[in-house]
């Protein structure tokens, strides 16, 4: 266990001492980077682990953030207290609606969630526009931490906070279980496992983490959009940063969230705008094709492959 | 009497638009989430040949069923066929070939909304409410597609071997029949009704590289509710989509579009999740 929380800490230790040497535009990125590595860790936990694929994320994010925005800008609530319930009415609105269509198997969760986050774009500019700010949503929202080191700060604590306790889920007994659901679910259900009881399990941290990256982003930007939050770039963003990162490991949606959102800074100046959805979805598709287990299965093959030779080298 | 003629009308076009995603899910038991895209493209060949270039729509309907014929035979070659034995990753890629496909119109087209003319202008008078004829041309198609794909599937012999196909694999591969040109067969009729749906679904919405979600939504729905495996249930399920969402719209409110199929489909699924028609899943 202190073995491997060592990487998780050198990890941390390089990551903190970055402010140092970076500008603050950079570290802006980098705070937004944290925010993509929350969702799609909380994707990966769902989605990665037991195989019911979520196409919704934006949704549950998007529910919180407009929750708490609502609160905090039309009813005046405290900005904490809001937040808090944010994350409630995320997981609420999840667990309404997402929650059905995990009794069933097969592709429906994928769609029902595709379907839910599609909606909710349409919806939340059509019902009481004078409460959700129709299209150009809310601006004006109070912010957590102001500046761009704080900023960062506060996005890399809680993104820490997140991977090492999803990651210690995933290490325990129900991790195994959810990855057993994923390979086939009849023969756990056969060992007297509650199926259900399980993948509910799964969603409720996925959904919470979701929403908690939602209410802190939304009052990180102070603004909240139709457009930004429920679109299909935001679940694009995410399904990616997983996809290439190396789902079903925790690790690698932050490896692969850092990744597409550097890439994303870098390429910018020559690739402003719709290209670069391009570029990604051609490199997801790639990687995707050569690996389905992403940077991260990569990595730990190139691990095992070098372990291996040093062991053949020291036994000859 | 209006709601009843409007609902009849859009449940036909529904149904059109399911019909080519029902031939490789319902038959094929492949999800394809680019169908969607099929129909958004087809819609803008139609639209580059009919209103660029000034062609006969003949010119431009022919060009539209080619490019979803190629459309789905490149996306069952170069992406599905690869996933065959892991139905998760075909939709996970399919979902990010359709992200691809819409961010190519982006660069090539712009995101502009565009209008497609009818393909056959005029109205006509029915039971004393206009009705314009395109619509009701996309309706009598619908019912010639789905009825022709009923008897495609169930009576002749390439139809029966793509659903034994679907069925058991090991069965099939011993009657002597090749699933990998069954397969074929199965998306490029896919791609071809693709064709047909995409310009009649063209000319009764505005063009956008964005606009492929709500038919792979409507599509999806219909499919779910009629039961996956049942062609004629996805024609009635067209019709129950098409009513619920008239009523609505006209009675409550427009915008309302698409999240009444949406409420139908989540209560088939949680009630009876192998469909009003389906075989257990």
């Amino acid at each position: 266990m202190i073995r491997s929380l060592r990487w998780w800490l050198i990890f941390i230790a390089v990551m903190c001492t970055l402010p140092l040497f970076l500008s603050s535009g950079v570290l802006r990125f980098l705070a937004f980077a944290n925010f993509v590595a929350i969702w799609a860790m909380s994707w990966d936990i769902l989605s990665g682990y037991t195989g019911y694929v979520s196409f919704g994320h934006p949704f549950l994010i998007g529910i919180a953030g407009y929750a708490t925005a609502i609160l905090t800008h039309e009813f005046g609530f405290p900005l904490y207290g809001s937040m808090v319930l944010g994350v409630l009415a995320g997981v609420g609105a999840g667990m309404a609606f997402f929650f059905p269509a995990l009794r069933v198997r097969g592709p429906y969760f994928a769609l029902v969630t595709l379907a839910l986050m599609d909606m909710a774009q349409r919806l939340v500019i059509a019902i009481r526009p004078d409460i959700t700010g129709g299209t150009r949503g809310i601006t004006g929202l109070p912010i957590v931490v102001s500046g761009a080191t704080p900023s960062f700060y506060m996005s890399l604590g809680v993104m820490f906070a997140i991977a090492i306790g999803l990651w210690f889920v995933a290490r325990s007994d129900i991790g195994t279980l959810l990855r057993a659901i994923h390979m086939d679910e009849d023969v756990v259900r056969t060992e007297g496992f509650s199926t259900l009881k399980y993948k509910l399990l799964a969603f409720l941290f996925s959904a919470a983490v979701a929403s908690i990256g939602g209410v802190l982003y939304t009052h990180y930007l102070g603004t909240i959009s139709p457009a930004g939050i429920f679109g299909i770039d935001m679940l694009f963003m995410i399904l990616i940063a997983a996809l290439i990162g190396g789902q079903n490991s925790i690790i690698g949606p932050i490896i692969g969230a850092y990744f597409i959102i550097s890439l994303l800074q870098v390429s910018r100046p020559f690739l402003p705008g719709e290209e670069r959805w391009l570029l990604y979805g051609a490199i997801a598709l790639g990687v995707y094709f050569f690996r389905p287990t992403g940077f991260y299965g990569i990595a730990t093959d190139i691990g095992s492959w070098y372990r291996e030779r040093r062991r053949r080298k020291q036994y000859g | 009497m209006s709601v009843v003629i409007h609902a009849v009308l859009i449940s036909g076009l529904y149904a059109l638009v399911a019909a080519g995603f029902t031939m490789v899910y319902s038959v094929g038991r492949l999800l394809n989430l680019a169908y969607g895209t099929y129909i958004m493209l087809t819609a803008y060949a139609y639209w580059v040949i009919t209103q660029q270039l000034g062609l006969p729509t003949g010119v431009g309907f022919i060009i539209a069923i080619a490019v979803g014929i190629g459309l789905a035979l490149a996306t069952y070659r170069g992406i599905v066929r690869r996933f065959l034995h892991d139905p998760t990753a075909v939709f996970v890629s399919t979902l990010i070939l359709a992200i691809v496909l819409q961010s190519v119109m982006v660069l090539m087209i712009g995101d502009l909304p565009r209008n497609v003319l009818p393909v056959i202008t005029g109205t006509i008078l029915v039971a004393g409410i206009t009705v314009s004829k395109n619509i009701l041309v996309a309706m009598v198609l619908s019912w010639v597609t789905i009825v022709s794909l009923l008897v495609f599937v169930t009576r002749t012999h390439i139809g029966r071997a793509i659903r034994a196909t679907s069925m058991d694999m090991e069965g099939a591969l011993i009657s002597g029949v090749n699933p990998e040109t069954m397969r074929l067969i199965t998306w490029l009729w896919s791609g071809a009704l693709a064709g047909v749906a995409g310009v009649f679904f063209g000319t009764f919405t505005h063009l956008t590289p964005y606009m492929w979600v709500f038919p792979l939504v409507i599509s999806f729905a219909i499919v779910i509710i009629g039961g996956v495996g049942s062609i004629a249930g996805a024609l009635i399920a067209a019709y129950i989509i098409g009513f619920a969402e008239t009523t609505t719209t006209m009675m409550i409110d427009a915008r309302l579009r698409g999240a009444v199929a949406f409420a139908v489909m989540i209560a088939i699924i949680v009630l009876r999740p192998q469909g009003l028609f389906g075989r257990e899943i």
